[in-house]
């Protein structure tokens, strides 16, 4: 059946089957031209999905999709060190690297190695040297199935790329800023991050994306991580964006045997949000870390959606996501796990807590787990609640408001979901976040 | 102090559980309130700190002049009354340290003072957490979370001790603590208690009474005080139960 609303769709399709060519004019390498077509044709294929597609029954693109985009960026920006600095977490205990308008800053960035391109996707992809990196890993675990990460691979140019070589501990945690400003057109970003952490190596690093502007950018990120054993990669994603963005966030994470990875996800600003995070375990004794702080108001939309693959035996998964919901804001949460006949043993946690703040407020959450093997340790639970009015009057009766009362119990509602993060001042950077997502002014 | 009079109050669209308390404390004395399960104790402590389950259908409650039956929970404790829980709640995330300087620190904006100094502040922490031989790291540990039961006592006693109000309601303070905390909570009691404050004691046992000398003992039963006595009392309580009074 045609409907009239699938046209505006199309518009964006047609725009971005219409740009690729003049995208791929303007690249230095060509040697993913086949693949970068092949792909795009994928995603013309299947489209983008709507709200009749499961995966995205609670969340409807169509705002995203019915809008125009300039696909080349203005490089013309005016973004100051000290704006950079209203972003920081601190500098001192930080390396990090700017994107302005999809281009790398090497004056806004500062990283303790010798060149900060040797972070750069876009210098990885154009380095004869990096060849054999890129048929090695590039878009091996994105795969080919996704409208978005289709779409990414055919238009994917700057980004961040590491590899963390055997036994190296990266001291600082790498902190990576997107931002765009100064377009007076809505801006469409496909950012694309690759990670490898070859064995006994160690490394973490922060994502975060701002928008400085009042039209919109729409961001659809591809990250991929790679975990060799006993290597240790921790990513958080700071979503704090303004309310003319939108990200649609793709992250895949393969692991090796005895290696640890953690995905955080701390979603607080955007307009619309999509997260859709991947963890492949590919080996025995492998701890897969998942945790998300979502407190969003308004018509704000996050969208959590997490697959698990338990592939082998003796693994453990967590996934442990908190959310707080006010005005007219919608939640939704969808863990999938997946327990392979040969993964015995495996231990897979998942649990996503809710609190709704007003009546306008929705989450739709669905556990979802598809086990084949006998011997197995799998939980899940959600829950969807108000705040506890016993503990409300304890802090009352000692004098805090009822507001600051509330921001204290939420704080610690959500508390949990922050175990995993062992860098100090991020925490902080976190709490400050819910005091002014809570708009009260307490330290916790 | 406080004057109650003809206190009646039921649990919203539920059962009237105080059916007419008058209870009068003045400045400088210590009232016990004793009873059997059941009889309303902890819903007079909580209605007197303006816990929002319960509907006064009747009667006053004068705090230092003032009738603060309109109060929110937070006002009254502007206005200095203190109650110590019988169940703390566990605020995981939230250390003892910081949430006593958020209550202090409210406290004093709502009576017009500015923030304590962080100095001035932690040399108070340092010198009441020192009196109720609490230890440094347990300050920094999340509020009540995991905290045995002498310990969610003791932080009771301690929050008190910080905010200095001007009446504090100690809700079976007693339960769950051995002799020595029991000891240490009524030491602190006895150091926070002078000729400005009142302490109202809410106790199902007299064992607490020989470490704090009450003025008076009350019984409550069935939501009505049916007997007023000196410390005599509690032990009269102790030695034959409350059938006797019931009766």
């Amino acid at each position: 059946m045609v409907q009239t609303t699938d046209i505006p769709v199309m518009a964006l399709k047609e725009q971005i089957i219409e740009n690729h060519n003049e995208f791929l004019e303007s690249l230095r390498h060509r040697f993913l031209d086949g693949d970068r077509k092949a792909a795009l044709q994928r995603f013309e294929n299947i489209g983008f999905p709507t709200k009749k597609d499961e995966e995205y029954k609670y969340t409807n693109l169509k705002e995203i999709t019915e809008k125009g985009y300039n696909f080349f960026p203005k490089e013309n920006h005016n973004i100051t060190k000290e704006q950079l600095d209203q972003l920081h977490l601190g500098e001192e205990h930080f390396d990090w690297i700017t994107f302005v308008n999809g281009k790398l800053h090497k004056e806004l960035s500062k990283v303790s190695i010798e060149n900060v391109e040797f972070l750069s996707f876009n210098y990885a992809l154009n380095d004869e040297k990096h060849k054999d990196v890129f048929e090695k890993y590039f878009n091996t675990i994105a795969g080919d199935k996704s409208a978005f990460t289709n779409l990414n691979q055919a238009y994917c140019k700057y980004g961040f790329f590491l590899k963390v070589p055997k036994n190296v501990v990266i001291e600082k945690p790498i902190h990576i800023f997107y931002i765009s400003q100064n377009q007076e057109e809505n801006t469409f970003y496909n950012t694309r991050n690759l990670l490898i952490v070859e064995e006994g190596a160690k490394v973490e690093i922060i994502e975060s994306h701002h928008n400085f502007d009042s039209t919109y950018v729409l961001t659809n990120s591809v990250t991929e991580i790679f975990t060799y054993p006993n290597a240790k990669a921790d990513w958080h994603k700071l979503q704090n964006d303004n309310d003319t963005s939108y990200l649609i966030d793709n992250t895949f994470a393969k692991q090796e045997k005895d290696s640890l990875t953690t995905v955080n996800t701390f979603s607080f600003g955007g307009k619309l949000v999509r997260n859709n995070l991947d963890f492949i375990q590919n080996g025995s004794n492998i701890n897969s870390f998942m945790n998300g702080i979502t407190i969003i108001g308004k018509d704000q939309l996050v969208d959590h959606h997490t697959a698990v693959h338990h592939n082998q035996p003796n693994c453990e998964s967590y996934q442990n996501y908190k959310g707080i919901f006010d005005g007219k804001s919608h939640g939704v949460f969808n863990g999938k796990v997946f327990v392979d006949k040969i993964a015995q043993k495996t231990n897979a946690y998942q649990q996503n807590n809710n609190v709704l703040l007003s009546e306008g407020a929705t989450i739709d959450t669905k556990p979802q787990l598809e086990i084949f093997a006998d011997d197995v340790k799998c939980s899940h639970g959600c829950t969807v609640g108000q705040l506890n009015e016993d503990a409300l009057f304890y802090l009352r009766a000692r004098g805090i408001s009822k507001k600051e009362a509330q921001a204290l119990l939420l704080y610690a509602f959500a508390n949990d979901a922050m175990q995993n993060i062992d860098i100090e001042p991020l925490k902080e950077k976190i709490s400050k976040l819910l005091a002014e997502k809570l708009e009260v002014d307490i330290e916790f | 102090m406080l004057n109650i009079k003809n206190l009646h109050a039921k649990i919203e669209d539920g059962a009237e559980i105080l059916k007419g308390i008058n209870l009068e404390i003045k400045p400088g004395e210590v009232h016990a309130i004793m009873g059997p399960n059941g009889a309303g104790k902890s819903t007079l402590s909580s209605v007197i700190a303006g816990k929002e389950d319960y509907e006064v259908t009747d009667g006053e409650i004068i705090f230092r002049g003032e009738d603060i039956i309109e109060d929110a929970p937070e006002e009254r404790a502007h206005k200095g009354i203190f109650l110590s829980f019988q169940y703390p709640v566990e605020i995981p995330g939230v250390s003892v340290t910081n949430f006593i300087k958020a209550a202090m620190n409210e406290n004093r904006k709502a009576n017009g003072l500015g923030e304590m100094p962080a100095k001035e502040m932690l040399a108070l922490i340092r010198e009441k957490s020192e009196q109720l031989g609490i230890k440094k790291d347990f300050l920094s540990r999340s509020l009540n979370e995991g905290f045995s039961g002498g310990e969610k006592k003791r932080n009771e006693i301690f929050q008190m001790m910080m905010l200095n109000p001007k009446l504090a309601i100690l809700d079976e303070t007693d339960s769950g603590l051995d002799i020595d905390a029991l000891r240490i909570v009524a030491d602190g009691v006895n150091a926070f208690k002078n000729e400005g404050n009142a302490v109202l004691l809410i106790t199902h046992y007299q064992r607490l009474l020989n470490y704090i000398q009450p003025d008076f003992v009350h019984v409550l039963a069935n939501g009505k005080i049916i007997k007023t006595g000196d410390k005599s009392l509690a032990l009269e309580l102790e030695e034959k139960g409350y059938d006797w009074l019931l009766n």
